[in-house]
């Protein structure tokens, strides 16, 4: 994959995400507005808490939430093994691996200050499967026919492995002001 | 003493059992209508996953074997070849180091490797699995191994020779099903679907486009299909089925319809969901496993029903109500099909689809994840 795609599927995914308009933002309120991460895998309840795992908090206050919970506002989009039950965190892949530069970018709201970010789905890649903490919500998943819409697919591409580990959520910044 | 346990007596004139050969390995009995190949993805261990071979009917011994399936492989049957395909793809060092994809080529009636066709480009499609990423072309010459690297293409393998013959660039679309004796059609972003005709050495010789007809925004179809002879069924999310006529020499869209408008009383809100949510029979009859009060984004969730639908008449005959949800479904292909459902546990629950009653339960097999149902033709 080469960085001027990277470059301009980043470039398309802001674009679309300040081209949304409140109004449709508001039909999916709590869900992905662009795209997905990760392998999908099975269905997971969006319950809180996993067991045997246990809860983590951001230490911010404007973050609320468990990220080790696939109810954590973030994971609106997410789909795959949570890299915060993995020795990663809600934004950092586990120690060892290496995260996939090509990534899909949802739009999810913050209960803390009603904002929708833009939240990029990195996936972690070149470790074994983590298989701790699945969580799998397909708010706005489309099929594989729309990729970039689209969460059945690894997404380790670009990176020097292809071996999917975890999935990340990470804040790129705010899309509307509440 | 262990009261009231019975001990069975002791057979003294009876010979002892014989000493037992070794090595000794099972063979494979004759296929029946009944047969599954269940393609565990090993979502727990990706490089691990495997192809399990169920007897679905039988109330003793279902699993007959296995064959192995690495990091997010495809899978297909050729019973004119009587071959099984996998594409699959490697690390040299297990689970690091360089990548190989390669066209693993088994015996059918064995399980027996017989070879493999290395792919270039390392860009087999990693996806959960699903038919349409490995197809064969209608008289099974060509097998189609789907390729994104992001970028869409096609590798085209000649079976005869076990050897590369082309690759196809399918730029905006995805997937393959089969159209016409040596061709497949193919799924596009603007809705469209894109019919290909294949001469003998795998090059293109007819290359055709319809109208755009897929809804993806508002009411897109599952890339899944259930086939009665040349016509591909495809359930959409929000209920209709569209039937598309791949017999050829053009691809026909037909009119889609909705599932509910058959049925005086539907079930509040039901809508297909799953993984594998459609399957066809022997007799032209389709399955449909359906979501009650499916809300956004619980396509995949899985489903308490399975629909029976009548394609011809547009009618829904019978509705299966499961005794787990489940997630990805198959009938077999007798005249007296079996309905094969993967429940949202994993285990593989077995359905006389008449008597709606559920016949076994086939599992205990720790974290196989067996989501894509191959029955055999």
């Amino acid at each position: 994959m080469s960085g001027r795609f990277e470059r301009r599927a980043e470039r398309l995914s802001r674009l679309l995400a300040r081209r949304t308009s409140r109004r449709s933002l508001l039909g999916i309120l709590g869900g992905v507005l662009a795209g997905q991460a990760a392998l999908p895998l099975l269905p997971v309840a969006r319950a809180s808490g996993y067991p045997g795992v246990a809860p983590q908090t951001t230490g911010d206050p404007r973050d609320p939430g468990d990220p080790a919970s696939c109810d954590y506002w973030r994971y609106c989009g997410i789909d795959g093994f949570l890299c915060a039950c993995c020795g990663g965190t809600q934004n950092r892949c586990p120690p060892g691996t290496e995260m996939s530069p090509i990534t899909w970018i949802g739009t999810c709201e913050n209960p803390a200050d009603s904002r929708a970010y833009i939240i990029s789905y990195n996936d972690c890649c070149g470790s074994e499967v983590c298989g701790r903490c699945m969580c799998n919500r397909n708010d706005d998943d489309r099929p594989v026919v729309r990729p970039q819409r689209n969460s059945d697919i690894n997404w380790c591409l670009g990176t020097s492995s292809r071996a999917y580990t975890c999935s990340t959520a990470v804040i790129l910044g705010v899309a509307l002001e509440p | 003493m262990l009261a009231g346990l019975s001990v069975p007596a002791p057979v003294p004139a009876a010979p002892p059992l014989p000493a037992e050969p070794i090595p000794a390995v099972a063979s494979l009995p004759e296929p029946t209508e009944h047969w599954i190949f269940a393609h565990d993805v090993g979502f727990y261990s990706l490089t691990s996953g495997k192809i399990l071979l169920i007897d679905v009917a039988s109330d003793t011994r279902n699993v007959l074997g296995l064959i192995g399936a690495a990091q997010l492989a495809s899978f297909r049957r050729s019973l004119a070849r009587g071959e099984l395909y996998v594409g699959e793809s490697f690390f040299s060092r297990g689970n690091r180091g360089d990548l190989t994809d390669v066209l693993s080529i088994y015996e059918g009636a064995s399980l027996r490797w017989l070879g493999e066709v290395v792919l270039p480009g390392t860009k087999r499609f990693q996806v959960v699995p699903q038919k349409a990423a490995l197809q064969l072309t209608g008289d099974a010459r060509f097998a189609l191994v789907f390729n994104f690297t992001p970028a869409s293409s096609v590798t085209v393998v000649n079976l005869d020779e076990r050897r590369v013959a082309n690759e196809i660039d399918l730029p905006g679309c995805m997937l393959t099903y089969p159209f016409g004796e040596s061709g497949f059609a193919t799924l596009c972003g603007d809705g469209s679907l894109r019919a290909l005709t294949l001469d003998v050495r795998g090059r293109v010789v007819r290359d055709q486009r319809t109208e755009p007809f897929n809804d993806i925004d508002g009411d897109p179809q599952f890339m899944k299909a259930a086939w009665v002879g040349r016509t591909a069924y495809f359930p959409t999310f929000g209920g209709s089925i569209r039937p598309l006529d791949l017999t050829g020499p053009r691809p026909e869209v037909r009119p889609s319809w909705p599932l509910e408008s058959s049925l005086e009383s539907a079930p509040e809100g039901a809508r297909p969901s799953g993984w594998q949510v459609i399957s066809a029979d022997a007799n032209g009859l389709l399955y449909v496993l359906m979501r009650t009060r499916a809300g956004p984004g619980e396509h995949k969730s899985g489903g308490q029903t399975v629909w029976v639908v009548d394609p011809v008449r547009r009618r829904v005959p019978d509705i299966i109500p499961l005794v787990s949800e489940g997630y990805s479904i198959e009938a077999t292909r007798g005249e007296k099909p079996l309905l094969v459902v993967t429940n949202i546990g994993m285990q593989m629950d077995v359905y006389d689809p008449r008597s709606h009653t559920k016949l076994r339960t086939i599992g205990n097999w720790g974290p196989t994840t067996p989501i894509s149902l191959y029955a055999v033709e």
